[in-house]
């Protein structure tokens, strides 16, 4: 349903999207997952055909942004992450005016201003003007105004900031509740959102996509890899030799040495598999006192930070 | 021409809901009431609106900035809301439509101004005898006359996100192109040229009764101009 191909956004001298592909099939929910400025709402804006894309293409329900711009948009509902609304007028007024510019007639306008209402919890903000609404209304307003005319894409730049946590529940139902008759792009900084709602998430960073999978698949990931935190007192470097001959251990660093209290060190293992007894083991037989030995399983949190932080070390290890 | 209607509407609209449209209307009642009352109160006072139309441009060329300032500089930022233009531009809606339509709302609004304005027309009918074909001509223009300003506010509100701007630059340019005139006369043959790119001199026709075509063709194209220019500038947001 959507095909982006090798998008590239250039702003002076810098990158906001660098070369990103991907595809987002019929009926799914796909989440971007990225810090602020990562280059989400850049790419939502290229597929709304808002902005130009410096290079690259883009395809939406079959049509090419750029050359079918006017059919794309037809098929097309956006939520901006600004919640651009006109203030002097009701919800009515709004919605009605929304409706008719996407080319809805009379009695469909009719329809569809009475189901969409109905669906985002509008029914008793009818004849309200916007500017008296609620920050949580308007979100809701916003969202309504992209689903007018029963768009078959439907692109909603961070629908749920701002919003509290009652609120955030309705509209991620709501917005579960369009699985399956409409292709979703929603994109958000919080993760337990992408977890809940999403079939697949791309995380972008630094306007690349570090990943691409469902987050079922990421969760595996981050279950596969435990972190143990070992606490020694003794030589480091004896410690870490001890530690050399574990296979399982994929990763180790040094926390800090010399702890205020017991005056040892803190490492940190990252292994693919429960080792405890063996960590244990080798660093009392090299003769060190094993003060701490705690084993943690990698949260989809600590995936995500560990993508998006570590990529402009490992870019800039490239340039170099 | 749907999506042209309704941009309109909305847009016409809006100056009833904020107190713009009011003020503006204020404004131009108070102005045009003071000056139609000083000529009719003369002694050989002659009973034609030519008194009012020529010192009502001056009052136009301060007010319609004031409307169209947020045509376009207010979808981006205003009291509307906050970037409304994204709504537009992605919604299935050419720029032509837009440009279209945002003018014709505007332009309803002078519609509605100027019925107010009637009223001293009427007035001159019921105390004297005027020439009802003068004052046709004279309307005539000044429709023109605000349609030019009109798509001239909107071109400039289309450059900027700041509606200040939009109306300041407004004014200023179109002070500069009406003095256009007096520099063409001042500065004799050399600068004789200037006049015609003034719209006063094509004003001024209309007010002695004369419909002509050069001067409905000279209104025409820089209309068509200006709003040309304005959809450039929003179809430009969108090019490589």
């Amino acid at each position: 349903m959507i095909v982006v191909d090798d998008l590239v956004k250039v702003y002076g001298r810098r990158r906001a999207v660098d070369h990103v592909s991907f595809e987002v099939e019929k009926g799914e929910i796909v989440g971007f997952l990225g810090p602020n400025g990562a280059g989400k709402t850049t790419t939502m804006r290229i597929l709304t055909c808002f902005l130009p894309a410096t290079g690259g293409r883009a395809q939406v329900a079959g049509f090419d942004i750029v050359d079918d711009s006017r059919e794309v948009r037809r098929r097309l509902g956006y939520l901006p992450e600004n919640v651009p609304l006109y203030l002097d007028l009701t919800v009515d007024q709004y919605l009605t005016y929304m409706g008719k510019l996407k080319g809805l007639d009379r009695s469909r306008l009719q329809t569809r201003l009475n189901e969409v209402v109905a669906n985002c919890g509008l029914e008793h903000r009818r004849r309200d003007i916007i500017g008296k609404l609620s920050r949580g209304y308007r979100q809701r307003v916003g969202l309504a105004q992209a689903l007018i005319h029963d768009p078959e894409v439907v692109i909603l730049d961070e629908p749920t900031a701002s919003l509290d946590p009652a609120q955030i529940r309705e509209v991620r139902d709501y917005i579960k509740s369009l699985k399956g008759n409409h292709t979703l792009i929603l994109s958000t900084h919080i993760l337990p959102e992408v977890e809940l709602t999403c079939d697949r998430v791309l995380m972008i960073n630094n306007g690349r996509i570090v990943a691409n999978d469902t987050p079922g698949n990421l969760r595996n990931l981050a279950s596969s890899t435990q972190v143990l935190t070992v606490e020694v007192r003794g030589a480091v470097s004896a410690a870490q030799a001890a530690l050399q001959p574990i296979t399982p251990i994929t990763r180790t660093s040094v926390v800090s040495d010399g702890l205020p209290v017991s005056g040892g060190a803190r490492l940190e293992l990252e292994t693919s598999a429960d080792v405890r007894g063996d960590v244990a083991r080798a660093l009392v037989g090299a003769g060190l006192d094993l003060l701490r030995l705690d084993q943690q399983t990698k949260s989809l949190e600590d995936i995500f930070v560990e993508l998006t932080t570590e990529e402009p070390a490992a870019a800039a290890q490239e340039v170099a | 021409m749907r999506n042209v209607l309704s941009i309109a509407r909305r847009e016409c609209r809006a100056y009833f809901t904020s107190a713009i449209g009011y003020v503006v209307m204020a404004a131009f009642i108070a102005f045009t009431g003071l000056i139609f009352f000083l000529i009719v109160s003369q002694p050989q006072a002659v009973a034609s609106m030519d008194g009012v139309f020529r010192n009502l441009a001056i009052l136009l060329v301060m007010l319609l900035p004031l409307l169209t300032m947020r045509l376009l500089a207010g979808e981006r930022s205003g009291d509307q809301g906050i970037g409304t233009i994204e709504l537009l531009l992605t919604s299935p809606i050419t720029e032509w439509e837009l440009v279209l339509g945002k003018f014709v709302g505007s332009l309803l609004y002078i519609f509605a101004l100027l019925a107010v304005s009637l009223i001293y027309p009427f007035t001159l009918g019921r105390i004297g005898d005027p020439d009802l074909g003068t004052i046709f001509a004279g309307y005539v223009g000044l429709l023109f006359f605000c349609g030019y300003c009109l798509a001239f506010g909107l071109f400039l509100s289309s450059l900027t996100n700041s509606q200040i701007v939009a109306a300041i630059s407004s004014i200023v340019g179109l002070l500069v192109i009406w003095l256009s005139k007096f520099l063409g006369e001042v500065g004799g043959g050399k600068l004789g040229w200037l006049a015609w790119w003034s719209f006063m001199d094509h004003h001024e026709d209309f007010w002695r009764g004369l419909i002509t075509f050069s001067d409905c063709a000279w209104y025409l194209s820089f209309i068509f101009f200006f709003l040309f220019a304005a959809k450039q500038m929003i179809a430009s947001s969108r090019w490589r």
